[in-house]
């Protein structure tokens, strides 16, 4: 088990190398630079040769690589070129709030689509399995610029209920923050309960129709204890693989949400850093997502052991 | 079992509801909803429009300019005994927000920043002309330009202006971009990227505390997001209203929707440096193709003003009321181009940035000027890429909006001189190139208008560039609060208060 973790964790490196290089090259290959986005339309020439040595962009590339690759062995990430911040503390600032958001966001969905893929599933070709279906195919139709903007005007308009938007930390204000969560988590949920309550469906069909199924049915087992014990209980790795990929995908970040929701993410960071050509920010998210998907998919794995005896890390 | 859940998530949801009141206003402080976070708090290296919001609320400027463009003492007064000499009088017993005093020497020290080489400041070339900054006393100086610069005024009443601590510049070094130490009527508390700016008032403001205690600005990048929080209460002033929901917002009596004549313009730079638009001709056949009044109702849903030249009616000592404003005449653009002598119908690309107003306005010019012989695309790039795309000349006709500045020379100088950084269309003309020195240089602005308007004429002839509209500055509030709206869109909140 150790040797197995440190084998993964040690894959890490060619991973983030590899997605390093990448990062740097894709973010240089896109028109315009750094120096360009953050002096505008008014910049003279000289100005921008000076904001361009200054931030060592007339290096030559490798150098660059190379020098930014040696800083971060070292810890430093840089500063944002877009207002000076240093990097990693403004990665990790903005990582919190979509930690927290993503979390919540998948609660929500899990609450609804287990049940509902579940009760799909146990009453196939029902009015219920239609339903709930039908439900499915509008939360993931439904793009959540719109369920988000319908949700503030119910909710923050016309009852107002729940603040519009805006985040404050949990450790500042709790209640605060609960207020201000609502609506953005349940806004990003309704999208990933459709796509979990399909998955939840189809792989409780195929548990459903297997010989252990029909032998607990047969042994005269109740039949929630059928359902959820014996059927359940073996559906849940696809599951699981499901809400591993879109954790992956909630901490690279929701840009949507984020927006309609003035939710400090690290989705809007990392897109308005790619429009800024902030190479040290785009260099420093993509790195951070990389390494976060990995130690999802590892969490993912060792989750598989715990809910499948079956299953075994060597 | 779900029901004791629901239950009790129904239970909390209505506990937090009652602790927060969505709409709960206290008149010691405004939440402002802003386009985007500001790039910098530093005034010597702001370069985006987005610092406009926030500038003035936390720097000062040596002098003001009120809403109405007019210029008065501000941090300084300020003697011009000749063209050429600019004599500056602080006012007395004033501090920056760390306490250092605002003297001779702290003004010198922010000019001096500002003018270095190797600082990279966009301000250097916005003091082009200036050859000396002199400490002539505690609270006095003196500047000199090498040659006569009428808006010098005007551009120190901007972010050329404003003075900040240079304690504070030494103390926090590549921090100050994000903590800014000023002179403003506000203090920065905190600042958390794409969450909120925090300012405090500063009791040791020139004008004394400002009514409001504490100002909240929160980015919110789209349009619809923004006048939601605005209907909800969540925040109690909006910047960049949309203008289709002028109309709506002006019927609800809870929200002030305010609207002022902009500085800027929107308008396309044909490239003259390449076919087809390297002839005169075939440029001024595209302009006649096209109707800016349709743009600016199908756009701007007839809100601003159409556009025929650079400057906008909100200055009004040099704005053209004379000037013609004719239709759109496709019949008159095809005998032009066959004049020209250029196979019809014309291919030419027009490049906008995808924003859906610049795209829309793309899809009419495409519109307008394939019924007059031309066969126009549409090219669609991020904001980033149109700045490279324009400087590279890599374009037929290019969208080349421009913000304003208070003075003329602000919105043709870099445009139309020959060497200006902002001609794109790479225009080379003599005259106006003369014309506009000239006008730069004259004091007399009776004298300048006249000049303003023959280089207008001279370029109206020439069709470097396609002007669309100046478009308004539209803002909105909640009712109970009174503010100053500025041309350029920039808040001052230091003059507002709850009623």
């Amino acid at each position: 088990m150790g040797r197995y973790l440190l084998g993964r964790l040690g894959s890490l490196v060619p991973i983030l190398l590899g997605t390093s290089l990448v990062a740097f090259l894709l973010i240089r290959l896109v028109p315009g630079d750094p120096a360009v986005a953050l002096l505008g339309m008014e910049a003279d020439d000289t100005a921008l040769a000076a904001l361009r040595a200054k931030l060592a962009l007339d290096q030559p590339l490798w150098v660059q690589y190379f020098s930014w690759l040696a800083a971060i062995l070292k810890g430093d990430f840089g500063r944002s070129i877009q207002g000076g911040r240093e990097v990693l503390p403004l990665l990790a600032s903005a990582l919190g709030p979509t930690a927290l958001l993503s979390a919540a966001a998948l609660a929500i969905s899990l609450v609804i689509a287990i049940p509902a893929g579940v009760i799909a599933a146990t009453r196939r070709n029902t009015g219920a399995d239609y339903a709930a279906s039908f439900v499915a195919l509008c939360g993931l139709s439904l793009p959540s610029f719109w369920l988000g903007i319908l949700l503030i005007l119910l909710f923050s308009v016309q009852i107002p209920l729940l603040p519009a938007s805006g985040y404050v930390s949990p450790l500042v204000d709790p209640a605060g923050f609960l207020a201000r969560l609502v609506l953005p988590a349940v806004t990003l949920g309704a999208a990933l309960a459709a796509s979990t309550m399909r998955m939840t469906r189809a792989a409780m069909l195929e548990v459903l129709r297997s010989d252990y199924v029909r032998t607990a049915r047969a042994k005269g087992l109740a039949p929630s204890r059928v359902v959820w014990r014996h059927a359940f209980a073996n559906a849940q790795i696809p599951i699981v693989t499901l809400l591993g990929i879109q954790m992956g995908q909630l901490l690279g970040g929701v840009v949507i949400t984020e927006t309609v929701f003035a939710w400090p993410g690290i989705g809007k960071l990392t897109v308005d850093a790619i429009f800024a050509r902030d190479y040290p920010v785009v260099q420093g998210a993509v790195l951070l997502t990389a390494a976060l998907f990995v130690l999802i998919n590892l969490a993912t794995d060792l989750v598989y052991t715990v809910i499948d005896p079956r299953v075994r890390v060597a | 079992m779900l029901r004791r859940i629901l239950g009790a998530g129904l239970g909390v949801a209505l506990a937090l509801a009652a602790a927060h009141p969505a709409a709960a206003q206290d008149k010691k402080s405004l939440a402002v909803g802003i386009v985007s976070d500001p790039v910098t708090l530093d005034p010597a290296q702001m370069a985006s429009f987005f610092e406009l919001s926030v500038q003035y609320n936390i720097h000062e400027p040596i002098l003001h300019m009120t809403p109405d463009l007019k210029i008065e003492p501000g941090l300084a007064s300020v003697e011009t005994p000749d063209p050429l000499t600019y004599a500056f009088t602080l006012k007395p017993n004033l501090t920056f927000h760390d306490g250092t005093p605002i003297d001779a020497q702290a003004a010198k020290a922010n000019f001096d920043r500002m003018l270095d080489p190797n600082g990279g400041s966009p301000r250097r070339s916005e003091l082009g002309p200036v050859d000396s900054v002199t400490v002539t006393g505690p609270l006095t100086f003196t500047i000199k330009l090498k040659t006569p610069y009428a808006p010098f005024l005007q551009v120190l009443a901007n972010r050329a202006g404003m003075l900040v601590s240079p304690a504070a510049v030494k103390s926090l070094g590549a921090d100050f971009a994000t903590k800014a130490v000023g002179a403003g009527p506000y203090k920065v508390v905190s600042w958390t990227k794409n969450s909120e700016l925090v300012l405090e008032r500063f009791p040791g403001y020139w004008r004394g505390p400002a009514a409001i205690e504490r100002i909240v600005f929160r980015p919110m990048a789209d349009e619809t997001v923004r006048v939601t929080n605005l209907r909800s209460g969540t925040v109690q002033l909006v910047d960049a209203v949309p203008a289709q929901t002028v109309a709506q917002l002006g019927r609800e009596s809870a929200i002030t929707v305010k609207q002022t004549d902009g500085l800027g313009f929107n308008a396309f730079s044909f490239n003259t440096t390449r076919p087809p638009f390297n002839d005169a001709k075939v440029r001024r056949a595209f302009a006649m193709a096209i109707d800016p009044t349709a743009v600016q109702k199908a756009v701007y849903f007839g809100t601003g003003a159409p556009a025929y030249g650079p400057i906008p009616p909100s200055i009004g000592w040099a704005y053209d009321k004379t000037a013609p404003h004719p239709k759109a005449d496709p019949q008159g653009a095809k005998k032009l181009l066959a004049e020209a002598g250029v196979t019809t119908p014309v291919p030419v690309a027009i490049t906008v940035t995808n924003s859906p107003a610049q795209v829309r306005t793309a899809e009419i010019l495409q519109a307008m000027a394939n019924q007059a012989g031309f066969k126009a695309e549409v090219k669609q790039i991020d904001a980033t890429s149109l700045i490279t795309v324009l400087r590279q000349k890599d374009f037929d006709l290019c969208m080349s909006p421009w913000s304003g500045r208070s003075d003329p020379d602000g919105n043709m100088f870099n445009y139309f001189t020959k060497t200006g950084p902002n001609n794109f269309a790479g225009y080379a003309s003599d005259k106006v190139t003369d014309l506009l020195m000239q006008a730069r240089s004259v004091a007399a602005q009776d004298e300048r208008a006249k000049l303003y308007k023959e280089a207008e004429k001279q370029i109206a002839a020439d069709a470097p560039m396609l002007f669309l509209t100046f478009p308004a500055t539209i803002q909105a509030s909640v009712s109970s609060l009174d503010w100053l709206q500025y041309p350029d869109g920039a808040f001052h909140l230091q003059f507002a208060k709850f009623k």
